[in-house]
């Protein structure tokens, strides 16, 4: 079920009546059954690996609260995060590194093939199999007290609004929020609210519209050249951004309307002034959990400075392969990870304390974007010969594909977009996202569900991040 | 404000003269003796300058690249509302009769919904049509604001509905297009296919079933072609098949690309078409 979908119309004021005619104490069946219902909306057998994952680590968990042994611990902390991400693997990775394993071996003429195993990739298992790690290892470094009801740990594993897209939650924040009591709130119903518009016009105005064009270069790479390769990739930054926080701002929305309180995942990228302040504002849920739970452990950055740089590197390099079984992007995860040992090593970034001016700012906005963009080329491209055509072409400047209705749309939502984060980024007092309301909002808010409903795109293709 | 921009809508959008949404308009006001229905084969392949002049009578072809026997019904059935044609020719295509993708198209036609009982009817087909899209009456013209502006600023007047292709077919490059051998001409554009016919014996209109040329065709078309070909016939009706006309089959120089005839082809069929009409007019 998507949230564009005229099903999630239905469903969610279902759940939204349930879940507020039902008493406190019982409010976690209700969600627990909505989401596994949600899930199954998608293919019922889905159902049964992530019921594997949540009984796995909700058994470690328990397991590892109940032991004093320090390797009995250790072992339950094993199996749990071994199963978790074997189930990832298995289904996310196997075939990508069984073809670059008969790749590598029929170069060296070794004749034995990996067979190609047909499975389709559940939808946001990377997302819940991240949760349930970090609950795990939480509460085996003691951060985090074992949740011994199983009901409601499921739901932490399996809470619709973030299932399938995230925010990654972490179980610190999530787990005793279903412990509290959640009256209805006209201020959770406007703020709520306007999660979910500015979300959906994210999502069907800019995303779904520009993803017209980019799609239609980037699956003809080979017919199209310099200016078009350079429009596209520039239109599929603002593609997959408003794309993933438009699913994001829904999902908070939706949360927001029972009550919840999910993590902000995306911080107006585009105004970052160094690639570090960038990964402070993209897909901060994510970020952080690599930071917490990988980089760390690794070392962060007190070790030696080249230990850290490698620790940089391979923490941008795994991030990349969260994304997709693909080479496409590891590069892009490369890339950045280059990108932020570059800037530490010319101490590129703003310091926390320091003010810039203005012109300072516009140009490391602009760096920061063109640097973005570029490595998108490869977060894109279905192949890398096919990124490497593009970068190859880039200064061909003799064709340029115009799709004048497209950019036509692609203008206004741009522009209503580029005002909405401007405000937001610059004026964080005018209120467009907390739950007051005025005259003024209403009007924006009519405004921009106007906008929506006249040129957005309502038969588009589903959310990018599912596929992660 | 939804109100009133409905309100607005309803009474700028007919105006419409630009793009796709500009082409149904002008084919709604369609006045000419003689019609041409179809998908873009019949947009790229009947001139009507051409049949206009070989038969005397006024021509507009009304094809709709993409939109195949539900479009070309819904439209049939208001254009003789308010007007007699003397000649309808209705040019059937195999690939677009068995493409499933049809139905998912027919949200086009939402700005239509409230005005014409026929578009009406064919939204109700599109498979993600709900009367939720149609609370909001801004959600019902979307996505048209383009064309009204390009209208607008353009001041485009109105053609023949004619778009001749100029390019021509590269054998080189060339590979062919096949039907999904076991795609079939599904019973809900077959009942269509007869309301057109039905439509046209009552009104009284002569009316033309034709297949125009293929630079090549399969044995899944000819299936096709030979049950569309029985239906019509069933119906008194004579049927047209010129996939593999001699003159023109399997040479490049008259075609586009597989399906579509270029600007020479499309204006040695319409001079053929045209003997047809004259033909059958004497008869």
């Amino acid at each position: 079920m998507l949230f564009n979908s005229l099903q999630f119309v239905y469903f969610l004021p279902v759940v939204l009546i349930l879940y507020f005619m039902t008493p406190d104490r019982f409010r976690w069946v209700v969600l627990l059954v909505a989401s596994y219902y949600f899930y199954m909306s998608w293919n019922v057998n889905y159902v049964f690996l992530i019921l594997f994952t949540t009984i796995v680590s909700y058994a470690a968990a328990i397991g590892i609260g109940q032991s004093e042994n320090k390797d009995v611990r250790k072992a339950l902390l094993i199996i749990s995060v071994s199963a978790s991400l074997g189930v990832l693997f298995f289904y996310k990775y196997f075939n990508f590194f069984g073809s670059s394993l008969n790749e590598v071996l029929s170069i060296i003429s070794i004749d034995f093939q990996v067979h190609y195993l047909k499975l389709l990739l559940p939808v946001g298992i990377s997302f819940y199999t991240f949760q349930t790690l970090s609950y795990t290892i939480d509460v085996y470094y003691g951060k985090k007290s074992v949740e011994k009801h199983f009901g409601i740990y499921a739901l932490y594993v399996s809470f619709f609004p973030q299932l399938v897209a995230g925010p990654i939650e972490r179980s610190t924040r999530l787990l005793p929020q279903f412990r509290q009591e959640h009256r209805f709130s006209w201020d959770n119903i406007v703020q709520g609210g306007k999660w979910i518009i500015s979300g959906f016009f994210m999502k069907l105005v800019v995303a779904d519209r520009v993803s017209l064009y980019v799609d239609s270069v980037y699956g003809n790479v080979l017919h199209h050249s310099g200016i078009t390769f350079i429009v596209a990739t520039t239109l599929f930054a603002f593609q997959i951004y408003c794309d993933f926080a438009g699913y994001s701002a829904i999902a908070i929305g939706v949360a927001r309307l029972m009550g919840y309180d999910l993590m902000i995942n995306f911080w107006r990228p585009y105004f970052a002034t160094s690639i570090g302040d960038f990964w402070h504002r993209w897909h901060i849920s994510l970020s952080t959990w690599f930071r917490d739970y990988f980089y760390i452990p690794l070392g962060g950055s007190r070790v030696k400075v080249s230990r850290w740089y490698l620790n940089l590197f391979l923490t941008f390099l795994v991030s990349g392969l969260w994304h997709g079984a693909n080479w496409t992007f590891v590069i892009w995860g490369a890339l950045h990870g280059i990108y932020i040992i570059l800037e530490n090593y010319f101490k590129l970034y703003v310091k926390k304390d320091e003010t810039i001016s203005t012109l300072n700012r516009l140009i490391r906005v602009f760096i920061v974007f063109v640097l973005a963009t570029f490595a998108w080329i490869f977060f894109r491209a279905d192949h890398i010969s096919h990124a490497f055509y593009v970068i190859q072409n880039l200064f061909d400047f003799s064709s340029f594909y115009i799709d004048y209705s497209t950019f036509f749309y692609a203008i206004i939502g741009l522009s209503v977009l580029f005002i909405f984060d401007f405000v937001n980024e610059n004026y964080p007092d005018f209120g467009l996202l907390d739950n007051r309301i005025n005259l003024k909002i209403v009007f924006i808010y009519l405004f921009l569900l106007t906008i929506t409903l006249s040129i957005g795109v309502f038969n588009g293709g589903q959310f990018i991040y599912f596929q992660f | 404000m939804d109100f009133l921009a409905g309100i607005l809508m309803e009474n700028v959008f007919p105006d419409i003269t630009f793009g796709t949404y500009g082409k149904i308009n002008t084919s709604l006001k369609a006045k000419q003796e003689i019609l041409i229905l179809g998908s873009s084969r019949a947009q790229h392949h009947y001139d009507p300058d051409v049949v206009s002049a070989e038969t005397g009578m006024t021509c507009y072809n009304t094809g709709l690249g993409g939109y195949g026997l539900l479009y070309n019904y819904a439209l049939f059935n208001e254009l003789i509302k308010q007007h007699k044609p003397e000649v309808v020719i209705l040019d059937l295509s195999p690939n677009v009769i068995i493409d499933p993708k049809t139905y998912m198209k027919l949200n086009i036609f939402m700005p239509y919904f409230f005005t014409y009982s026929s578009f009406n009817e064919i939204v109700h087909l599109d498979p993600d049509f709900s009367k939720f899209k149609t609370v909001f009456k801004i959600n019902v013209y979307n996505s048209t604001f383009y064309d009204l502006f390009r209208g607008i600023v353009s001041n485009e007047t109105a053609d023949n509905g004619y778009k001749g292709l100029q390019a021509q077919l590269n054998t080189t490059t060339y590979i062919p297009k096949r039907l999904i051998p076991e795609g079939k001409f599904d019973s809900l554009k077959k009942e269509y296919f007869e309301k057109i016919i039905d439509l046209s014996i009552q009104r009284e209109i002569r009316l033309l079933c034709v297949v125009s040329p293929t630079y090549e065709k399969f044995d899944a078309d000819n299936r096709i072609i030979d049950e569309m070909e029985s239906l019509v016939k069933s119906k008194g009706l004579d049927f047209y098949d010129y996939s593999d006309y001699w003159e023109l089959y399997k040479k490049p120089q008259y075609f586009k690309d597989q399906l579509h005839l270029n600007d020479v082809g499309a204006r040695a069929f319409s001079k053929l078409i045209a003997e047809e009409i004259n033909n059958s007019h004497h008869e």
